[in-house]
This record gives C-alpha cells, sequence and structure tokens, in this order.
C-alpha cells in the first residue's frame, strides 16, 4: 500500500492538529501550514512528537520503517520538515524508495 | 477531508518487554524472569538461542546496525502493537592494556555498547510515547566508577551509557518514559569469562561487598526500575556491590 501525496498531506494535518497548544482558536490547517521558524505554533517538543507520530503512524499503515529524521533529511539545506506540505513529499519519496527497492 | 488515518497494529493486552542480548548469560536471566513477572518478552541477539519459554520470542538482532534494529522494532510493533520496558543489556568487553587495543576492538565496542545502546533507546521510545509511558533500562558497569585498568576502552564506552540515560532520561521524561542504568558487580557470564580468576578477585577484594554479584543482584535493580510505581525514578545509575 502507498500512500498518495494529497492522503499524506491530510495524515500530517490531522497529526498536526493533535499537537496544538489547547486553548487558543483552531487555526486553518494545510500544506502551507509552518512547522518550525517564523509564525509555527508548535513548539519545539511538540514538532518532535510531530515527527514520531507521523512516522509511526506511516509504518503501521504501510507496513514500512521509514524514519523521517534521516541523515538526508538533516543535512538538507531547506529542510523537509518545513510546512506540513514539503513533510508529506518528503514522506512519499522515501515510500517511493522503500517500494522501489522491495 | 478525507480521513486517511490509519488503523493501528492489534495491541495486546500483556505488556511487552525487549530484552538485548538474552541468548545467554544475564540478559537470558532478566528475560526469563521478566515472562515470570508476567512479561511478554521479545528477546534479541547476532545467534540463535538455544532455548524457549512460553511467551518468548527470539529475534536475531544486531544492535549495532540501524537496519537491524528497525527490523527488530518493526517485528515488535507490527506482532505487539506495543512496548512498555526496554532492557538493553547487549553488550561486549574488551579487557586489556590501552596500548594492545586494535582499532577494530574500539570500533566494535563502541558499536554494541554505545551505538547500539543508543539505537534501540530512540527505537524503544518511539514505541513507547504512544502509551506516554515506557521504562528504559541501560547497562553501565562498575568499571566506571572503579576506573579499572586493562577496561579503558569498555568503561569509557560505559561511560558514554550513563550519559546517554541521564541525557535522555531529560529528552524523554515528557512523554512518560524513564531511563534509568545499572552497573553490575562482576558477575560469572561471558562477558568476563576470558579475565584471569585473581583479576577479578582482586576487584572484588576493593569493593565495599567482597562477592561477586548474581543475576539476581542485577535483576532486583532492573524490576526496581521498571515497576509502574518507580515512575518518579529516572537518570540514576545504581552501582551494584558498592563500587
Amino acid at each position: 500500500m502507498i500512500l498518495s501525496l494529497q492522503e499524506c498531506t491530510d495524515l500530517v494535518c490531522e497529526i498536526y492538529k493533535q499537537f496544538l497548544p489547547p486553548g487558543q482558536p483552531s487555526p486553518e490547517v494545510k500544506g502551507e501550514t509552518r512547522l518550525f521558524g517564523d509564525n509555527a505554533l508548535l513548539d519545539s517538543a511538540a514538532l518532535v512528537s510531530l515527527l514520531v507520530e507521523v512516522e509511526q503512524q506511516i509504518n503501521d499503515a504501510v507496513g514500512t520503517d521509514i524514519v523521517l529524521a534521516d541523515d538526508r533529511a538533516m543535512s538538507q539545506k531547506r529542510s523537509p520538515f518545513r510546512n506540513i506540505g514539503t513533510l508529506a513529499e518528503y514522506v512519499v519519496m522515501l515510500l517511493s524508495e522503500k517500494c522501489d527497492a522491495a | 477531508m478525507k480521513n486517511v488515518t490509519p488503523p493501528k497494529p492489534e495491541v495486546t493486552q500483556t505488556p511487552v518487554a525487549l530484552v538485548t542480548g538474552s541468548r545467554t548469560g544475564l540478559g537470558r536471566f532478566i528475560a526469563q524472569s521478566l515472562i515470570q513477572r508476567g512479561y511478554r518478552v521479545v528477546g534479541c541477539s547476532r545467534g540463535e538461542a538455544d532455548w524457549t519459554l512460553d511467551g518468548y520470542e527470539h529475534i536475531l538482532a544486531d544492535v549495532s546496525n540501524e537496519r537491524s534494529v528497525l527490523d527488530l522494532m518493526g517485528r515488535i510493533r507490527s506482532a505487539y502493537g506495543r512496548l512498555d520496558v526496554a532492557i538493553n543489556n547487549a553488550g561486549i568487553a574488551s579487557m586489556n592494556h590501552a596500548l594492545l587495543v586494535p582499532g577494530a576492538t574500539v570500533d566494535r565496542v563502541l558499536g554494541v555498547n554505545v551505538t547500539g545502546t543508543f539505537l534501540v533507546c530512540r527505537e524503544s521510545a518511539k514505541l513507547m510515547q504512544r502509551r506516554k509511558a515506557g521504562r528504559i533500562v541501560n547497562f553501565s558497569s562498575i568499571a566506571v566508577p572503579m576506573r579499572l585498568e586493562g577496561e579503558a576502552l569498555y568503561a569509557a564506552s560505559k561511560s558514554a551509557v550513563e550519559t546517554l540515560t541521564r541525557v535522555l532520561a531529560r529528552e524523554l521524561g515528557g512523554f512518560g518514559i524513564t531511563v534509568n542504568a545499572v552497573g553490575p558487580s562482576p558477575i560469572d557470564t561471558d562477558l568476563i569469562r576470558s579475565v584471569p580468576a585473581a583479576k577479578i578477585d582482586q576487584l572484588v577484594e576493593r569493593m565495599a561487598l567482597k562477592r561477586r554479584g548474581t543475576p539476581e543482584d542485577v535483576f532486583n535493580v532492573v524490576e526496581f526500575f521498571v515497576r509502574p510505581e518507580s515512575s518518579a525514578i529516572t537518570g540514576q545509575i545504581v552501582y551494584l556491590g558498592g563500587a
């Protein structure tokens, strides 16, 4: 089972909402929603939790064991974790590579 | 928005423990003791285990290899859906004068003792954080506080494990995961089988308790760390024998 980019984006959006600070108005959550830096709503601990939860849920769904925070992700000039859309794209890329390698 | 939240694997009601290096010796004793306490235990080692027990599953894994650890954790996730306890028992020793330790031995000892402990901690915590609870127990050694000659590399690797334990305790505390370590006194296992008995006896003489340790001594500490009541105990190193 391979998830489409839209499915990955939707999944990350849903997980993202779980980690928003409580007691504040719900923002619109979409692909462009920033995960860190200016205007980001998650603190560093919540971002870690988000990445772990995305990784775990993807692995549950697809039966893989991808690691989001791999050397490639951590060494890229433009982090794949900068917003929901880029994270979803990175997930799809990792899944495609897994699929090709299988 | 389309709901794409995937189904989580079926979760067993029985608490699940991982014990690395469970093929022989201390790891085997800890695995069997945890089963007696009601845990489902997944053990691993680089070689096949020559023992079986109801409630025990053995998986071939090299903890110093990231791919191998990911496979191990994938199996736990798919088969049990949870991980409650991780015991980082796997370790190798190098008992020799520092001037006689080959570079390949350095890589091997650090690979298993440090990299292996780190990888198992990292991947265990990912599984544990879903339940906002977990217990990780790492293995240090009295070689650290006693600064044992002939064990520079081994002691250094265990110092790293201690620092890892203390820092991870802080990083994982927010997930409800505790991280502690036990530093056993000399126990008659494969780890020290190449050390002359006289050397071990000299070492024991320097300790507060003039006797070798037993697997029961170690499990007593492990059991304390993993108890639900020990949720406030984290970042601690307990040495046996009064080192």
